[in-house]
């Protein structure tokens, strides 16, 4: 058979950023503290080199390691965009990380593996590997939030999360023993095949794909599951956050495609309903809290869930285009929240987060550029035209509308409007408000500076010129139904 | 060439946006000298055009798809036909034209950065509007010229009147913006696409009688309220409060004959429609008499010249109207350069009388500034359409006599016939009153740099000169225009022989007529006995101030009421206690929820997971 083929070539990005990832440590513990940008440069390094190899796999298809791995257009354009996020983030953080002496090999080396952990949950075509992937990703990011051993919130916020996190892998991996207990496999396309038999009027199933919702959801941040996000987003170092709100919203998507749409599409009419009810919850949730906030991080977290709920219009629409327009979202999601969150970094300094609203206040009178950056990544996120974010949400509602779910596309626009609110609150005070004389930003990184000027302007201009990203994300989910 | 045609907007685009994010840095004269620049530049890529391969067959450059969703897509697709080609020319070299004068007019002005980047974007959209070949893009180039309009017109916001003056141009065209774009959406709904070229054919091809009706009304509607044709002509008048250079660019050369161009560029469409074309040439016909009429009462100097460019515009539609585009669009030519030119020429008389626009209190000032004098008088005499030696002679004229060869073209014949009579009324008043006579105290001094003058000249030149492009049928000289824009546009209806010697006798008489009208119109009014008097005309047939008594007036009447009544006591108490605090209490209700103990997130979740679990039971299946 082809698929029990050792095709251990499909997984060379993966084995290239774990070997990477055990070099950055045991060359973290010769080096001293002053050639720490020997580590730094080995990471960015690494990870340009995975994109070149990601990029070369691009067009080829196949299972390896006994066909517990997949390699798909899906599998290459969503790692892609991960190793992509990743190195943003390390391109934002470095003075961040300097400022408050986070800058050590540990950090680097937890987010190769969150990067692995996401990788593995890309390709895996298997419930076990599945699983796996998603823990090593989820630990990582459980050390790095509390990774400021001594700051009082970050290890409240690392603790909250892994409670919780730790709950909702139960959660998963209950749903995966039942569905595994109702196949008899952990292979995704065997289960894929068991499930004709099964039908959808089955009780067992039914629960199974609760619990397996109900831990993506989680994972998502998508309410009433959300509880942990604004906790962590806030207590984190923001370059974690910045990590935390890119990748995983990419890999989970992945995970939900492996298992309810590899695996379960049988089931998609259970579900479906079961991301309606998420999708109502989140979208109100998110956009009606996200008013209440006055710290910048928290009002983030909460956009999160509100565009986890606009992402999953798309996965309740459930098309091909549907699922292509929720892959779209996320990608272009996780791009607006790395440049709010960079200019959230970008902005701070030694002892000032820059993380209040009030913190932005007047910017543009101060720092015109940034302000004018703010401007794009508030208008994306709102989905204001010819911004990114608007061609986002219009190819979600467009399938939705196709789907004939029709008064969930009007709510889901009313939810978009509320939001829009908050955005341009920030705006408002960063753009009409009196400066105040007290605040001096840090934005004196010229790496940082010029990463999110390319990223927002990004934003902007994919707005104007979206052909491209559409059609490569497009491409991503062809053949996946 | 055609992959070098989005290099035309670039230009201008380019030159806002530096204006906009660096303009600070470079001062204000640099700002004024690269917003100078960049419509050079396109009209050189134009030029090159006309040099090159021209514009036969159209030249088209696809940029790239905005958005493809369904079968709606929207192709940002340029298309340079000989109209379009027209269109560009003008916009971009009269355009610098106009940059190049506002150096001197403008200096030492407040906002003139502001002033350039505004200057530039409007060049930018007036550019993408006329060369878009998506109705989508068009409607992008008509919306940006709008804003960059009210910007303009507003530009010396300190004084209210002139913000005021703004909004009001922006709210009367915002009018047809509005009916343009449902239009579109009429459009699109019935034929699946948006792009024009393939749009034109299929209105033929597959006529839709009701639809089509109801389309080419709400566009019609749009392109009236652009061009400041009756009754959405009330804005133009108080544009005015713009400076000199804005009105010359704006309200006469470029942005107000969008709407003429519209209607050209969408033939096919109204023609589709029986009795639209007839009911554009009544209109226009009855614009351009009733405008003209006005314009002989006024006594600011640029309202006379924003009655004029009303009028002249009904004269444009006149001739799209009676199947005669091809002499609409010269008309427009010849109107773009001598109306430039007699804007550019009163923003200078209004410096040299210390910012006085009254004409009653001008005179003689041919003794001080001969150089104005004549090139004001090159402009008056392409208004007037004086025989021979002016442009409009063989524009404005072509087009009256056309009218009288079709069928029902009798009375926009006899209202253009008269219209032409009262042109060369106020415009010969108006030349009188200012520089005739004995010269007024209030004159100062004042020196025009080259960089006032070559723009004046070149377009003085042009009002003499470029009618001769297209002498009448049967006379020596040359026939070019009407010939060369026949494959896209037809051949227009001229008369020959006989007939058309007597029209053209006709038309000229009607000039010497108005000449005489006007010389005594500027007697009369030097005697204090004018036509300003007479309050009707003054105020533009009362149009302006009976409309505003109809529609906005009782609007802010319910406004007062519903603010004392409907607003205090049920909206304050139910909006707001109900929805905003309800929304306000809502978010700190859930946000105080989130407090923070990880065991209530864990039951939480628990809770969550529990409504999946009913919502599933509960669900048939």
């Amino acid at each position: 058979m082809q698929n029990a083929l050792f095709h251990w070539s499909f997984a060379i990005p993966e084995i290239w950023v774990l070997a990477m990832a055990c070099v950055v440590l045991l060359v973290d513990v010769f080096v001293g503290e002053r050639q720490r940008d020997v580590a730094y440069v080995l990471s960015i390094f690494t990870l340009l080199a995975a994109m070149a190899l990601t990029w070369s796999q691009m067009g080829q298809t196949g299972f390896a390691f006994f066909g517990q791995f997949h390699l798909d257009p899906f599998t290459s354009i969503a790692s892609f965009f991960v190793e992509l996020l990743s190195l943003l983030v390390l391109s934002y953080s470095r003075k961040y990380l300097l400022r408050r002496s986070l800058y050590r090999g540990e950090v680097f080396v937890l987010l190769l593996f969150a990067l692995l952990g996401a990788l593995i949950l890309i390709s895996g075509a298997n419930l076990l590997i599945l699983y796996l992937g998603l823990e090593l990703l989820a630990l990582s990011q459980y050390a790095l939030v509390a990774f400021q051993r001594g700051n009082l919130r970050a290890t409240e916020a690392g603790l909250k999360y892994f409670i919780l996190g730790a709950l909702a892998s139960a959660l998963l991996l209950y749903g995966m023993s039942l569905l595994y207990g109702l196949t008899g496999t952990l292979d995704l396309h065997q289960i894929a095949i068991a499930l004709v038999n099964v039908g959808s009027a089955n009780y067992l199933l039914m629960l199974a794909v609760v619990f397996l919702v109900a831990g993506i959801a989680f994972k998502f941040g998508a309410a009433p599951f959300h509880m942990w996000l604004p906790d962590a987003y806030q207590g984190a170092p923001t370059p974690v956050t910045l990590f935390m709100s890119s990748v995983p919203k990419i890999a989970i998507f992945a995970l939900f495609l492996r298992i309810l749409v590899d695996g379960g599409y049988g089931s998609i009419e259970i579900w479906r309903q079961l991301f309606v009810a998420l999708v109502v919850v989140s979208l109100v949730i998110g956009n009606v809290v996200a008013i209440a906030q006055t710290n910048l991080k928290r009002m983030l977290a909460y956009s999160t869930v509100g565009n986890m709920g606009f992402l999953a219009l798309g996965i309740v629409a459930g098309t091909q285009n549907g699922l292509a327009s929720a892959f779209f979202y996320a990608v272009v999601y996780a791009f607006m929240a790395t440049a709010a969150f960079g200019l959230i970094v970008y902005l701070s300094r030694e002892g000032f987060e820059a993380e209040e609203i009030s913190d932005l206040r007047g910017l543009v009178r101060t720092r015109p550029w940034a302000a004018f950056l703010l401007l794009i990544i508030m208008f994306s996120l709102a989905g204001v035209p010819p911004t990114i974010g608007f061609y986002a949400k219009l190819a979600v509602f467009q399938a939705l509308i196709e789907a004939h779910f029709i008064w969930l596309a009007v709510f889901g626009v009313l939810m978009a409007v509320v939001g829009a609110f908050y955005y341009l609150r920030v705006l408002k005070v960063a753009l009409f408000d009196a400066p105040a004389e007290d605040l001096a930003y840090g934005a004196d990184d010229p790496l940082a500076a010029s990463v999110l000027t390319v990223n927002s302007l990004a934003l902007l201009i994919l707005g104007i010129v979206p052909g491209a990203l559409v059609a490569f994300c497009y491409h991503a989910l062809q053949g996946v139904l | 060439m055609t992959e070098w045609l989005f290099l035309i907007p670039g230009f201008p685009l380019l030159g806002a946006l530096i204006n906009a994010l660096f303009g600070e840095r470079l001062g204000p004269r640099w700002c004024g000298r690269l917003a100078a620049t960049m419509p050079l530049l396109s009209s050189l890529v134009v030029l090159a055009i006309w040099l090159g391969p021209g514009a036969e067959p159209a030249l088209l450059d696809r940029l790239w798809t905005w958005m493809a969703v369904g079968d709606f897509r929207v192709d940002l697709t340029l298309r340079v036909d000989d109209v379009t080609l027209v269109m560009i020319s003008i916009a971009s070299f009269v355009g610098f034209l106009i940059h190049l004068f506002s150096q001197q007019y403008l200096r030492g002005d407040y906002g003139e950065r502001r002033y350039y980047f505004y200057l530039n974007l409007f060049v930018a959209g007036m550019l993408i509007l006329t060369m878009a070949n998506n109705l989508l893009l068009l409607y992008l180039g008509w919306e940006t010229v709008g804003l960059c309009s009210y910007a303009l017109i507003s530009h010396w916001y300190r004084e209210p009147e002139n913000a005021w003056a703004g909004r009001k141009a922006f709210v009367v065209t915002r009018i047809g913006d509005t009916t343009l774009l449902l239009g579109i959406f009429l459009l699109f709904a019935q034929y699946h696409t948006l792009s024009i070229s393939t749009l034109l054919p299929l209105v033929t091809a597959q006529p839709a009688p009701a639809l089509l009706l109801a389309a080419s009304i709400l566009i019609l509607i749009g392109a009236y309220a652009k061009s400041a044709q009756f009754p959405f002509h009330i804005w133009l008048p108080d544009s005015m409060a713009g400076p000199s250079t804005v009105s010359a660019l704006i309200h006469a050369a470029t942005m107000v004959t969008a709407g003429v161009y519209l209607c050209i560029r969408l033939l096919g469409l109204f023609a589709a429609v029986p009795g639209m074309l007839e009911a554009i040439a009544v209109l226009g016909a009855w614009t351009a008499f009733f405008a003209a009429s006005c314009g002989l009462a006024q006594v600011d100097v640029k309202r006379v010249l924003a009655y004029s460019t009303i009028s002249q515009l009904g004269y444009m539609f006149m001739g799209v109207g009676i199947g005669a585009p091809s002499l609409g669009l010269f008309h427009l030519l010849v109107h773009a350069c001598f109306k430039a030119l007699l804007f550019m020429a009163s923003g200078a008389i209004i410096l040299i009388y210390a910012d006085d626009h009254d004409i009653r209190h001008m005179g003689g000032l041919k003794y001080r500034q001969p150089f104005l004098r004549w090139t004001f008088l090159a402009g008056v005499f392409a208004l007037a359409a004086v025989p021979l030696i002016s442009a409009a002679f063989y524009s404005k004229d072509a087009i009256i006599n056309a009218s009288f060869l079709v069928a029902g073209g009798g009375v926009p014949y006899a209202l253009g016939l008269s219209g032409a009579v009262l042109t060369a009324g106020y415009a010969f008043r108006l030349y009188f009153l200012v520089f005739e006579g004995k010269p007024s105290e209030l004159e100062g001094p004042y020196q025009m740099g080259w960089g006032m003058k070559i723009p004046l000249a070149l377009l003085a030149a042009a009002s003499i000169g470029i009618g001769w492009l297209q002498f009448p049928p049967g006379w020596p000289g040359p026939h070019l225009w009407v010939h060369w824009l026949a494959p896209e546009l037809g051949l227009p209806p001229r008369p020959i022989g006989l007939e058309g010697g007597l029209l053209t006798l006709v038309g000229a008489l009607a000039t010497f007529l108005g000449i005489a009208l006007g010389y005594w119109a500027a007697r009369r009014e030097r005697a204090g006995r004018g036509l300003s008097r007479w309050r009707f005309l003054a105020s533009g047939w009362w149009i302006d101030g009976t409309i505003l008594r109809l529609f906005p007036a009782p609007f802010y009447a319910l406004g007062r009421l519903l603010r004392g009544g409907v607003e205090n006591l049920g909206v304050q108490g139910l909006a707001q206690g109900g929805l905003r605090d309800g929304l306000r209490l809502s978010a700190y209700a859930l946000a105080r929820g989130e407090n923070g103990l990880a065991s209530r997130y864990a039951v939480s979740m628990i809770a969550g997971l529990l409504l999946l679990l009913l919502l599933i039971w509960s669900w048939p299946l």
